[in-house]
């Protein structure tokens, strides 16, 4: 399902002292199966124009266009606002049920699913995020919170929807739970879902994402691969933004006058890099 | 030079939530002296937290001996006396703050030993400016950042004079630039004479402090320079926390049969060492 | 979004009644509450009325404001108007319908009450338009301590009302974000019976109530951290202060008071 940002503005407290402009003429377009990293300062307008996405927001102008609908005008809001998830930045807020499979089961329901149908898109939501079965007739508020996200996630893919927006997924957690859930949003994208996530992570747009969309002062200031936006290593820096240590690396030693590809910007891609060209070091050695 | 005394000493320190089965802290023998700046460590479920609480006598222990600023915490007095040299800040930068007002909020500490007015007045204002946020005095808090809470809530504990402070994931729920400045300012006060304990699960900030412990499952199971520590990679992923970048390119470096060491920490180092092997052929 | 919400009606200034010790406020609106009891006639209402624009000249306050904190209470002014000139007993019969009846006393009554009721709004209406929540807490805190000997939880109290002020903000802040998310898993807030509303009420009160408990403990805890031990042995940054000013005020307020018994006594315009 293609997504269409058509010149999206949105002002905060329009005529009033606190005006501001959060979004401002942003446009672009998602297409099929992509995984988008939107990143930028805080402030920059990244929750704002994603909240969009799925019409919580109206904007002050522009549109956006589900497979061609504009999903403000369109009578159908609120069945294409279903094919777009929204998972907000500390999820597991939302969580309210008294049961981890009920709370799942809330969004199916809300879109008129029968029961069967709920539970059993319910139970493949929890088995997609890596939930025992053990843990699905207990209360959310007893799971650790790394689980707790895990099941809020659960929660809004119960809903299947075919592009799914995250907002900080992994924030707050442990380096475990970190790998945790970026593991399954992976799989999700693997799944065939077009992925779109907001992170403050360099490292982890950059290891997850096929393109990268960044935001400055509500405005769309670069949009391209990692690689083309990670190269831009100084105006990335001017907002306040810190490259992936991986791709700092590499550019300091090419500075130095090494041969090496400074076009890399994972850690694993420098790992493989730097073997390559270290390898006949060792066996000179 | 002799060592300082110890800011904290715990010995033998048990402690057990009234609803667990199992001990949170089980057994942990720590000393921290003054003016040190320790990082701990540990993942979610840890008792990481839990120990933090101990160190301010939040938490008195379940068996074993505190001991503050050389003075056992045995009652309810004591741990008053604790929090007084021992301040703590705490991860939800809004579930810290009591006062409509900024400067109400960085007094309350003071009003509640209760200094006089204006020696609060002072100490108030000595505070904000030295964490830069003096202009914010009359503010509303609810219209600040997080990073900038945080920083109001950090007025809030050097305005009461402590010998040390906590912080328990302070940064967790910041943005990398406000997790940056504060860490700096933990340093900052550190450096003037503040002995800083900083529980975190970023590895980066913990590599910055002089030495730090890993707490997992309620026992000390590692401790050391951060240099020491992160070396032994593998055995820091079983802990469930990951080692900083560099030390993770030294070590796949290493694994792969290049000759390098895996106690590297920073981008500098791992510049000038790669430099070196590179132009060395 | 919540850059311009005003707690209370506080409307901020520097004027001499702003500046005046809370507690001198809370005080001087009893003293003219008790004024308008006092007060037997549209004379003593015409004072009254007078004391309240110039109070409202001095604190710079626009009479819009002053006026608006009658909204909320003008279906009972109208409902008082209404009773008194009906039910009033009186011989100088002008209709009568039934056991409904208007006579003069009564139209007099219906005024007086109606007239009454507005004066006592709007007059306490100054405290609040001129003293911030937080002062409010502070003089009334102050006002109560004696009680505190014989058990009364003054200062429990007044920190309880600031904490409820500090997270006023905060808890709108996490209605707002708890509904977002719940409308983005498909709820509907808007639409249905009334009973069908209340309970899908539900997936935003629940997480609310978790959150305001967590938040509490937290807050607890944070505040045993800064050594918070209750009331006791507790100082202030800035305690209240009587000043000369105070004095003024007072001496303002007895006159007034003066003057209504005065024209009760002549009698003039008494009902």
């Amino acid at each position: 399902m293609g997504l269409d940002v058509r010149h999206l503005t949105y002002v905060y407290n329009p005529g009033t002292p606190f005006e501001t402009k959060a979004v401002d003429d942003v446009s672009f377009e998602v297409h099929d199966g992509e995984f988008i990293g939107i990143i930028g300062h805080t402030g920059s307008g990244k929750s704002t124009l994603i909240q969009h996405f799925n019409a919580l927001i109206e904007p002050t102008s522009g549109s956006v266009l589900v497979d061609g609908e504009d999903i403000f005008a369109s009578k159908s809001r609120a069945a294409l606002r279903r094919r777009v998830g929204l998972v907000f930045q500390y999820p597991e807020y939302q969580l309210f049920e008294e049961t981890v499979l009920k709370d799942v089961c809330f969004g199916p329901k809300n879109m008129g699913k029968a029961e069967g149908e709920c539970a059993s898109a319910a139970r493949e939501a929890l088995r997609l995020v890596g939930l025992n079965e053990d843990t699905w007739e207990k209360s959310p508020f007893e799971l650790s919170g790394g689980q707790q996200r895990r099941a809020a996630l659960a929660g809004v893919l119960a809903m299947q929807p075919e592009v799914l927006i995250l907002d900080e997924p992994a924030a707050g957690l442990d380096p475990s739970g970190r790998k945790e859930i970026l593991d399954i949003i992976k799989r999700i994208h693997l799944k065939g879902t077009t992925v779109i996530m907001v992170s403050h992570s360099m490292d982890d747009v950059a290891r997850l994402c096929g393109r990268i969309i960044v935001m400055e002062k509500g405005r769309k200031a670069m949009d391209g691969t990692p690689a083309e936006v990670f190269s831009r290593v100084e105006e990335l820096e001017k907002m306040g933004l810190k490259p992936p240590s991986a791709a700092l690396l590499a550019k300091r030693l090419k500075a130095r006058g090494t041969d090496i590809d400074d076009s890399v910007y994972t850690l694993a891609g420098l790992i493989d890099e730097l073997k390559n060209k270290l390898g006949g070091i060792k066996q000179g050695a | 030079m002799p060592d300082k005394p110890f800011a904290i000493d715990l010995k033998g320190v048990s402690y057990k939530y009234e609803s667990a089965d199992s001990p949170a802290l089980d057994n942990i023998d720590l000393q921290v002296r003054q003016g040190e700046m320790l990082a701990v460590l540990g993942r979610n479920g840890s008792g990481k937290s839990t120990l933090g609480k101990l160190f301010n006598a939040l938490y008195l222990p379940t068996s074993g001996s505190a001991c503050v600023m050389g003075k056992e915490i045995k009652s309810e007095d004591d741990a008053y006396s604790a929090r007084r040299h021992c301040g703590m800040v705490f991860q939800d930068p809004d579930n810290q703050m009591v006062a409509t007002i900024v400067e109400e909020d960085v007094a309350f500490g003071c009003e509640n030993l209760g200094l006089p007015p204006e020696e609060i007045r002072a100490r108030v204002s000595d505070a904000l400016s030295t964490v830069g946020m003096e202009q914010y005095a009359k503010s509303a808090p609810h219209m600040l950042s997080g990073g900038q809470k945080q920083r109001i809530a950090i007025a809030g504990v050097v305005a009461m004079h402590p010998d040390i402070i906590v912080f328990d994931e302070s940064t967790s729920m910041l943005d990398p630039s406000g997790r940056e400045d504060i860490f700096d300012l933990a340093v900052r006060l550190n450096s003037e004479g503040v002995t800083v304990i900083w529980i975190t699960h970023f590895m980066e900030e913990a590599a910055r402090c002089r030495r730090l412990v890993i707490i997992d499952g309620g026992k000390i199971a590692l401790e050391g320079s951060p240099r020491q520590v992160f070396s032994d990679v593998k055995r820091v992923k079983q802990l469930g926390l990951e080692v900083p970048d560099m030390t993770y390119l030294a070590w796949s470096l290493r694994e792969a049969g290049i000759d390098i060491s895996t106690d590297i920490l920073t981008m500098d180092e791992m510049e000038a060492k790669l430099w070196d092997l590179m132009s060395g052929t | 979004m919540l850059n311009n919400i005003t707690l209370g009606q506080y409307f901020p200034g520097d004027s001499f009644i702003h500046r005046l010790d809370p507690r001198t406020k809370i005080l001087l609106t009893i003293m003219f509450l008790v004024c308008v009891f006092l007060s037997r006639g549209f004379l003593g209402f015409g004072l009254i009325v007078a004391f309240i624009f110039l109070c409202a000249r001095v604190a710079k306050i626009q009479l819009k404001f002053l006026f608006r904190g009658l909204k909320p209470i003008a279906i009972i002014v109208i409902i008082t108007f209404l009773l008194n000139l009906f039910m009033t007993p009186g011989d100088d019969l002008l209709w009568k319908w039934g056991i409904l009846s208007v006579s003069v006393q009564g139209i007099k009554n219906a005024l007086f009450m109606a007239f009454r009721l507005i004066l006592l709004v709007t007059g306490t209406q100054l405290l609040t338009l001129t003293t911030s929540p937080i002062r409010l807490t502070d003089g009334l805190e102050s006002l109560f301590s004696p009680l505190s000997r014989i058990g009364f939880p003054a200062h429990e109290l007044a920190m309880m009302m600031s904490i409820a002020l500090r997270f006023i903000p905060t808890l709108i802040e996490e209605t707002q974000k708890i509904t977002r998310a719940q409308k983005a898993r498909g709820a509907d807030f808007e639409s249905g019976s009334l009973i069908k509303r209340a309970k899908a009420l539900l997936p935003l009160l629940v997480p609310l109530f978790v959150s305001a408990f967590r938040r509490a403990d937290e807050l607890a805890m944070a505040m045993e951290a800064r050594c918070y031990r209750g009331g006791k042995g507790r100082t202030k940054m800035n305690p209240l202060k009587y000043a000369k000013s105070d004095l003024v005020a007072f001496l303002c307020l007895a006159a007034l008071v003066v003057l209504i018994v005065l024209t009760n006594k002549s009698g003039i315009g008494v009902i």
